[in-house]
């Protein structure tokens, strides 16, 4: 995935609160949890492109098993 | 390309060199051991020499299991005198990726934080190798917990970036790097490796030996690391599809320790089997992977009956593998990132990937498994009448180690769909090589099946290996 220039400032925020499990996180690495953040929340965003995709009855694979 | 040459007749094997045989499939080792050519004890000794001696230096092995592999030949040569021989495994020495729990050696996961995990019992998909005969070598080295962080470099395990055997400044590719470069390199009979999304498929390529991921179920995975569960698949690489083919059928079946293992029936191919060309499989592939892949269409077309232009359905696969791994991979993995010892890791994006993961939103992780639930419905739909799916597995040749993997091939980003499709939709896939590109690097091509398909997939493979020799070339080491 192409990487964002700047974070959102949720992202960052969120990024910053990792420092709960392990305060030597470096502004550099919280920048970098921040864009992957970010990243994953626009992955999200592709999962449902147009909104069209999915509707309201359309469940999840909760027990995942394949077809044959 | 770098091929060896034979080294020349060895007094232990009569007119065969040592070459000759570690680079032997499971089934040629077979022969020589039947025809009393040689003994499993000779052989698990002559593979055990090689991952000393090469398994470092690519980057392939975690731990050599010298007793228990000397132990279990011992055993395979005493049955074989006594006139029992347990199947096609039976004395066949091998290696299995560095997250199958084993009694008698660490399980890393290929990370610094689990370098001193030790199981007191064996995988099922060991003990099912063990019942079949064969002999457990070593454990191989992979990617840090199978890739789940998001690494972005060939560096990404405490055992260092596994290498290419056809050019060592090359990746062996991920995760089941070490499977890929002990089998490619000689160093063991077969190896298991595992694939949540591209980690037998993409090692196999890279290394230009045959992979077989199987339908999700297929395999237990009793022992294994979880990465994914509801992606994560053990499959055998090998050094040809008939290997690959009777490997699985060892490992296959039912486990009343995971619930997820079935037993299916192996539904054979029919004479001229149906494959649907993937539309625009080559539009951003490297002119070498272009040239083979359309090189192998023409081999295939000689025995199989071949649709161009198959379009599957659009769907956001690669997003949703992507919150898939992450949403599980944080839970598989939230001991560890709370615990801050994610900084402990080898590659600098997966001691940051963890706590990005952990932060992925649940109502994405079940939109990602809703969209799963149709993908599968269309993707059963449009996979009609066919038996197999072909495209070129990777676009590229193996990746530099030396640069970050987007940096690598930037007028060939990307990857082929399939692989994110394949996995999303639980069903099996075989990986084998049809030439070598840049570098004298290996190429491969991919069939995609449907679920429980693989011993179709096994034997379109099989056919096309026996009318070309690319699974039978050996890179100089």
């Amino acid at each position: 995935m192409k990487k964002t220039e700047t974070t959102s400032a949720l992202a960052l925020v969120t990024a910053q609160s990792m420092r709960r499990f392990d305060a030597k996180l470096s502004d550099e690495q919280i920048q970098t949890i921040a864009r992957g953040i970010d990243e994953g929340a626009a992955a999200g965003a592709k999962l449902n492109p147009k909104k069209k995709r999915l509707r309201n009855g359309d469940e999840p694979v909760t027990h995942f098993a394949v077809r044959d | 390309m770098a091929v060896a040459t034979p080294s020349g007749p060895s007094p232990s094997f009569g007119s065969l060199s040592h070459d000759d045989v570690a680079f032997a499939d499971a089934a040629g080792l077979q022969r020589l051991l039947t025809a009393g050519k040689i003994s499993s004890l000779e052989l698990t000794d002559l593979y055990l020499g090689r991952l000393e001696k090469y398994g470092a230096a690519y980057g392939a092995v975690v731990t050599i299991m010298h007793d228990r592999a000397r132990r279990e030949a011992k055993r395979a040569d005493r049955e074989r005198k006594a006139g029992r021989v347990r199947g096609p495994l039976h004395g066949i020495p091998y290696g299995a990726k560095d997250l199958l729990a084993t009694v008698d050696a660490p399980t890393t996961w290929g990370a610094q934080p689990y370098r001193k995990q030790q199981f007191d019992f064996d995988a099922t998909v060991v003990e099912r190798l063990h019942d079949a005969g064969a002999v457990l070598l070593a454990k191989l080295a992979m990617v840090e917990l199978a890739g789940g962080f998001g690494y972005n470099d060939a560096n990404a395990s405490f055992t260092g970036p596994g290498r290419t055997p056809w050019h060592r400044d090359y990746w062996s590719g991920g995760s089941s790097s070490g499977s890929g470069a002990a089998v490619a390199a000689g160093l063991v009979g077969f190896a298991i490796g595992s694939e949540t999304s591209g980690s037998i498929l993409f090692p196999a390529t890279s290394c230009g030996i045959t992979g077989l991921r199987p339908t999700y179920g297929r395999v237990s995975r009793y022992g294994a690391m979880a990465l994914c569960w509801s992606l994560d698949k053990l499959g055998p690489m090998a050094r040809s599809a008939r290997d690959a083919d009777a490997i699985l059928r060892a490992i296959a079946g039912s486990d009343p320790h995971d619930p997820t293992a079935v037993d299916r029936p192996f539904a054979a191919a029919r004479r001229r089997p149906r494959i649907g060309v993937l539309a625009k499989a080559t539009a951003k592939t490297m002119p070498a992977v272009r040239k083979n892949f359309e090189r192998s269409l023409a081999v295939l077309a000689d025995f199989c009956d071949l649709t161009p232009d198959v379009v599957l359905p659009d769907h956001p696969y690669g997003a949703a593998v992507e919150t898939i791994v992450n949403a599980e991979g944080a839970a598989a993995f939230r001991d560890l990132i709370e615990s801050g010892r994610s900084r402990e890791l080898a590659a600098q994006a997966d001691r940051t990937g963890g706590y990005a993961a952990y932060a992925t939103l649940a109502v994405d992780y079940l939109d990602a498994m809703r969209q799963r639930a149709i993908m599968i419905a269309d993707f059963e739909s449009a996979f009609g009448a066919y038996d197999a799916i072909v495209s070129p597995t990777l676009p590229t040749v193996a990746y530099p180690i030396a640069l970050p993997f987007d940096r690598a091939y930037e007028k060939y980003p990307g990857a082929v769909n399939l692989i994110a499709a394949g996995n999303l939709t639980g069903t099996p896939a075989i990986a084998f090589p049809n030439g070598f590109g840049e570098q004298g690097l290996p190429t491969g091509i991919s069939l995609l099946g449907r679920p429980f398909g693989e011993a179709k997939l096994a034997a379109i493979a099989r056919t096309y290996q026996s009318r070309t020799d690319f699974h039978e070339q050996r890179p100089l080491l």
